[in-house]
């Protein structure tokens, strides 16, 4: 069973402090496995369920891990029920698989944090203003709006091939530009 | 195996089809690096969501909606209590009608006792339980002859100090119109001011408490030497940390313990205690001093006892007192 260490919740001003601190990283972290309306529910039920616990439970300095470790069991709960609700195709259940066993190492938890304290987005975002217009404005359709390669080929009367063409470019660029990041992850992680 | 870009910018979009999601899958299982390769790529991928999530008022709609199911779970846990109480009046009352000689000793036991003190004097009395309680001057308690049911229940107004008998079979509550003090066998004090005369608050001495405030303040336990403050206005406990505790406790006949109190702070239990007004010389009055005082007959007495271990000076004036450097 989890470590669980006592802690007493000091009033309301402390579980709010919890909420504002952890609710945009477990958010996030929820992201990975569901979509966005999906992971909002997990993580709201993860509150809940600390509301519930507050004068019985939790964890001190352990209260990162054990938040990361609740929503992950309910996000996975909630991914199961779904492959059985919407009968998944061998493929997907297969890529859910991988996933799952990857982030059931903690220390991949880590990787979130640190994404969240390198402040990547400003970095991503500098990059991106980097790249040539036209590459920049198809990119950023993209990435930023999640566009898809046929909507942003009719919304900026190109081909499909051209839009293709420029994220392919600006993958190139970007990764080089990004270099260090990749790099930076990596070597602290694996 | 290598993987086009393409296709990962699908897989990114989730546009992939059944076979490119296969071939993602094959490359996958070749080895650990390509799945942080994937997996880590596709966090900083989504990781431009982290603006909107950290986004103020996208937070301040989350948290509105996760308090409100809060609220709802709270009151749905209420309605199960209260139903709890109705069956269980519902099995007192089946069981007078049965004995129904019972009803006389039954209501005696009930019935409650208040005690009320005037402006002068502390009231030491001990309960069925034989737990002990000092009530404080101008203070009010009310308590049954004689406990029973699954909670010892008191009400109380103005301040009170409790010792409580340990009984963990039956919880000892103490009512207040602001707040609800559980306990299991303990002392602590209590502060319950009438209307606009100050915070309700309590102290805990010795062993554990559990105080709730009655409007939704939510719930806080107390560790020895903490004080619970509710707030009115911002409907919000707020626990106060251990040295001021034994300044709350001073009037209770006996031993002072002073645990880095500061010589305003001493000022201001001398006014409580003797009912006269002291004035600290601004000089002094920041210094701190730790140790035990027995409470004396007159503030005169008093401060003489003080002048053994702390180097002051101090003069009565007019029903005024001011304590000044030695």
């Amino acid at each position: 069973m989890w470590p669980i260490i006592l802690m007493i919740f000091e009033n309301m001003t402390n579980f709010d402090s919890l909420f504002e601190k952890y609710y945009p990283k477990l958010l996030f972290y929820a992201t990975q496995f569901l979509d966005e309306a999906e992971a909002k529910d997990v993580v709201q039920d993860v509150f809940v369920e600390l509301w519930k616990r507050r004068d019985t439970l939790v964890v001190g300095d352990k209260i990162h891990t054990y938040l990361y470790r609740l929503t992950y069991t309910k996000a996975i709960n909630v991914l199961n029920h779904k492959k059985i609700e919407s009968n998944y195709s061998k493929a997907v259940n297969e890529l859910y698989n991988h996933k799952m066993k990857f982030y059931e190492s903690e220390s991949h938890n880590e990787i979130f944090q640190e994404i969240e304290n390198r402040e990547l987005e400003g970095e991503i975002g500098a990059a991106i203003d980097k790249l040539p217009d036209k590459c920049k404005e198809v990119f950023k359709l993209s990435y930023l709006y999640d566009l898809k390669n046929k909507e942003i080929s009719n919304a900026m009367n190109i081909s499909q091939r051209t839009v293709e063409a420029h994220i392919y470019k600006a993958l190139k660029i970007l990764r080089k530009e990004l270099k260090h990041l990749f790099c930076f992850l990596f070597i602290y992680y694996f | 195996m290598n993987i086009t870009h393409a296709i990962l910018l699908k897989y990114l979009h989730n546009e992939c089809s059944e076979e490119e999601l296969q071939t993602v899958n094959a490359w996958l299982s070749e080895n650990e690096e390509n799945k942080k390769a994937l997996f880590v790529g596709e966090a900083i991928y989504k990781s431009k969501k982290l603006k909107k999530y950290n986004d103020p008022s996208f937070l301040q709609n989350e948290k509105i909606r996760l308090y409100k199911r809060i609220q709802r779970e709270t009151a749905a846990e209420k309605r199960r209590v209260i139903l709890n109480n109705l069956l269980r009046y519902a099995a007192v009352i089946f069981l007078l009608v049965g004995i129904g000689i019972g009803i006389l000793h039954f209501r005696s036991a009930k019935s409650m006792q208040t005690i009320v003190t005037n402006n002068e004097k502390v009231e030491q009395l001990t309960l069925s339980d034989g737990s002990k309680v000092w009530l404080n001057r101008s203070s009010e308690l009310k308590y049954p002859k004689q406990f029973d049911g699954k909670k010892r229940i008191v009400h109380l107004k103005g301040e009170a100090y409790f010792e409580v008998t340990k009984n963990t079979e039956q919880a000892f509550v103490v009512e207040t119109e602001n707040m609800e003090i559980t306990v299991l066998g303990t002392i602590f004090d209590v502060i319950s001011p009438s209307r606009n005369e100050g915070v309700p608050s309590v102290t805990l001495i010795e062993g554990e408490i559990r105080v709730k405030g009655n409007n939704q303040e939510g719930m806080v336990i107390l560790l020895p030497g903490q004080k619970a403050e509710l707030d009115l206005a911002a409907h919000r406990l707020y626990v106060r940390e251990p040295y001021k505790a034994s300044l709350e406790t001073v009037w209770r006949e006996g031993l002072i313990p002073l645990n880095l109190a500061s010589l305003e702070e001493i000022g201001k239990m001398l006014e409580q205690l003797y009912s006269m007004k002291v004035y600290v010389d601004p000089s002094i009055s920041k210094t701190t001093y730790s140790g035990v005082l027995k409470t004396q007959d007159s503030i005169d007495q008093m401060l003489r006892l003080l002048q053994n271990s702390i180097p002051i000076g101090f003069e009565i004036k007019g029903g005024n007192v001011y304590i000044k450097t030695y």
